[in-house]
């Protein structure tokens, strides 16, 4: 008995403690934000040279563009108890979506074809708006499934995993659609921001502009906003959510439509980046994408996770790759070390998780 | 009984799940500034028939009035925007976010829309959840704290209060003392009484008899979905749990079909 008050006492003080403490002492994103700086000091100290010279900076940034958009759409889908494994064929079908789109229209898109022939390509911006449009249906058909159907999150969105690397495959005939060389559509992925004079101006990418908006608009939605509110209650208890008043339904669908338009634009900007449409291209990525929300200290079960901490898990990925690769490590080596990195972060995050309750 | 008209009255509900006829036809009535103690065994149907007024369940058959008007309840909100309120067994809460979050879960208090996205007055939520803990005496530290840090008396008053935060003309209390300590018990019955007071109509569902006798005006017995029993609680406890416990085996039945005059 006297245990078990000590006990209580000890979780009361802690808890004074805790909510007492300036905000940016509890965030929990503190740790990770640790880690990176930590990382980041270590491979400046190693490669000197390298590591910060704006080439090699804007690398990370596309490399942290990339998983941090994608990790952004899964935090959604996550937060609320579920998972999207669909990403990264998505972002090949929605790559050689756009490349066939802006080099051929619509007649070369089955099942258009058949409808309508041979047409003439269509502009730019139309294309892109169609594509992303088509992720957040994509997303959509996810979220009926799983809450007028039950269908669970990991099935449905495996089954468009296939379908959408069949499709990307189906509609190139597996070879790649190339843009020209001058096409306006490659400044897209391919362009940067200069910042300052120079040999040492900060090139920042197009890519990672677009990263820093999203996350900005995302962070918005999930702190500020009642449906973000909605998202952490749902994935938090479903029930009490119901109970609530809140539509759950309306809710989860939300989470895989901006999972699936999170997909396209990753695609539309890859397929930029790469100067064409593959259909090989993001093999993989929902996994990456996957890593770095979990790093991020987002719980797998649901109801936690931030946008702040996604970015920072994507951050760590990047650097860790860049460096590994700046100090020559064998590319075997590097997916080993960053398999250990996710599994210590899951590993912490049930440890923290447990001595809490 | 006077001819009042009950704040809340069930004619006749009858829900069935595939084979089992959970309700086969309960009438239930509930005044305002009365505690209504609802008991049964487990599977009597107490929790079915406060889901349908609650509107998580819609009923196979039956009326539901409020204030005398027929009310259309299908869904929980129909059933909050009438005044009703309900506390679930399990709290319902949403651990993961604070306190003054789930006082506020579902009906946030929005400063400006953007379209389809209204933007919380977070400050001011606080400031709400602040009051309503100070108002009913619960000891919680800060209104940001997670529910998962803390106490199963603390959620339960969490929970009790959230619904009094929104004028509940009747409120429904699912065991509410089932997970709690004696001196946590003892609070939340000190809850029901000041909720009393203020005019609200209570309905008490407890497999603790003593609880539902200390606060309990009249009580009403359920058995294998039906209505064995409703009268007021008046002797003395001993009495009143061999009465209440012979209705609740079937031993005792006011209501017995053969007994009904057609």
């Amino acid at each position: 008995m006297d245990i078990q008050n000590a006990v209580t006492d000890t979780s009361t003080m802690l808890n004074r403690v805790r909510s007492r403490s300036p905000g940016f002492l509890r965030a929990r994103e503190l740790p990770i934000a640790i880690v990176f700086l930590g990382l980041c000091l270590f491979f400046w100290q190693e490669k000197p040279d390298v590591f910060l010279r704006p080439a090699n900076l804007a690398i990370i940034m596309r490399f942290v563009a990339t998983f941090g958009l994608l990790a952004i759409g899964e935090l959604l889908v996550i937060i609320t108890g579920g998972i999207d494994l669909s990403v990264g064929s998505m972002t090949a079908l929605t790559g050689v979506l756009v490349a066939t789109l802006i080099m051929k229209g619509f007649g070369a898109v089955p099942p258009f074809d058949a409808l309508l022939g041979d047409t003439s390509p269509i502009a730019i911006l139309p294309a892109i708006i169609v594509v992303l449009f088509f992720g957040g249906l994509v997303g959509l058909w996810h979220g009926l499934f799983v809450t007028k159907l039950h269908i669970p999150p990991f099935i449905i969105t495996l089954g468009t995993w296939l379908m959408a690397r069949g499709a990307a495959a189906y509609i190139t005939r597996g070879y790649p659609i190339v843009f020209p060389s001058d096409s306006a559509f490659l400044n897209l992925g391919q362009g940067k921001v200069t910042l300052g004079d120079g040999a040492n101006a900060l090139q920042i990418p197009n890519m990672f502009i677009v990263l820093v908006v999203a996350a900005v608009v995302v962070a918005f939605i999930l702190n500020a906003t009642t449906l973000g509110r909605h998202i952490y209650a749902v994935g938090g208890n479903t029930e009490a959510a119901r109970v609530s008043g809140i539509n759950v339904d309306r809710v989860r669908m939300f989470s895989f439509v901006a999972s699936g338009m999170m997909g396209a634009l990753v695609g539309i900007l890859l397929a930029s980046r790469l100067g064409q449409g593959t259909p090989t291209v993001g093999t993989a990525y929902e996994l990456w994408a996957i890593a770095a929300t979990v790093i991020g200290g987002t719980s797998l079960f649901g109801g936690e996770g931030t946008v702040l901490g996604v970015i920072l898990g994507a951050a760590i990925m990047g650097v860790m790759q860049n460096g590994m690769v700046l100090l020559n490590v064998s590319s075997y080596l590097q997916e080993i070390v960053l398999g250990v990195v996710l599994v210590i972060a899951v590993t912490w995050d049930m440890w923290r998780r447990h001595r809490q309750t | 009984m006077t001819e009042r008209t009950p704040l809340v009255e069930i004619r006749n509900a009858k829900k069935r799940f595939g084979a089992v006829q959970a309700l086969r036809g309960v009438d239930l009535a509930v005044y305002s500034g009365e505690v209504l103690g609802l008991v049964g065994d487990n599977a009597a149907g107490k929790s079915t028939l406060m889901k349908v007024i609650s509107g998580a369940y819609i009923p196979d058959e039956g009326e539901i009035f409020i204030d005398g008007k027929r009310a259309h309840i299908t869904s929980p909100e129909d059933s909050r925007r009438l005044g009703i309120e309900m506390v679930y067994q399990d709290f319902a809460l949403a651990n993961n976010l604070d306190v003054a979050a789930n006082v506020f879960l579902g009906r946030e208090m929005v400063r400006w829309s953007l379209g389809p996205l209204k933007i919380m007055n977070k400050r001011a939520m606080e400031a709400g959840a602040r009051d309503l803990i100070d108002n009913l005496k619960i000891d919680i530290d800060s209104v940001r704290l997670k529910v998962e840090n803390l106490s199963g008396g603390q959620r339960q008053a969490v929970a009790i209060g959230r619904v009094t935060a929104f004028n509940a003309k009747v409120i429904i209390m699912d065991e509410p003392t089932a997970a709690l300590s004696v001196a946590a018990i003892g609070k939340v019955l000190d809850l029901i009484r000041e909720l009393k007071t203020q005019g609200c109509a209570i309905i008490l569902i407890s497999h603790r008899l003593e609880d539902v006798y200390e606060v309990g005006d009249r009580i009403i017995v359920l058995r294998q979905g039906r209505k064995v029993a409703d009268r007021p609680i008046g002797e003395d406890i001993h009495q009143f749990r061999e009465e209440i416990v012979a209705y609740m085996v079937g031993a005792k039945d006011d209501f017995s079909p053969e007994a009904a005059t057609v």
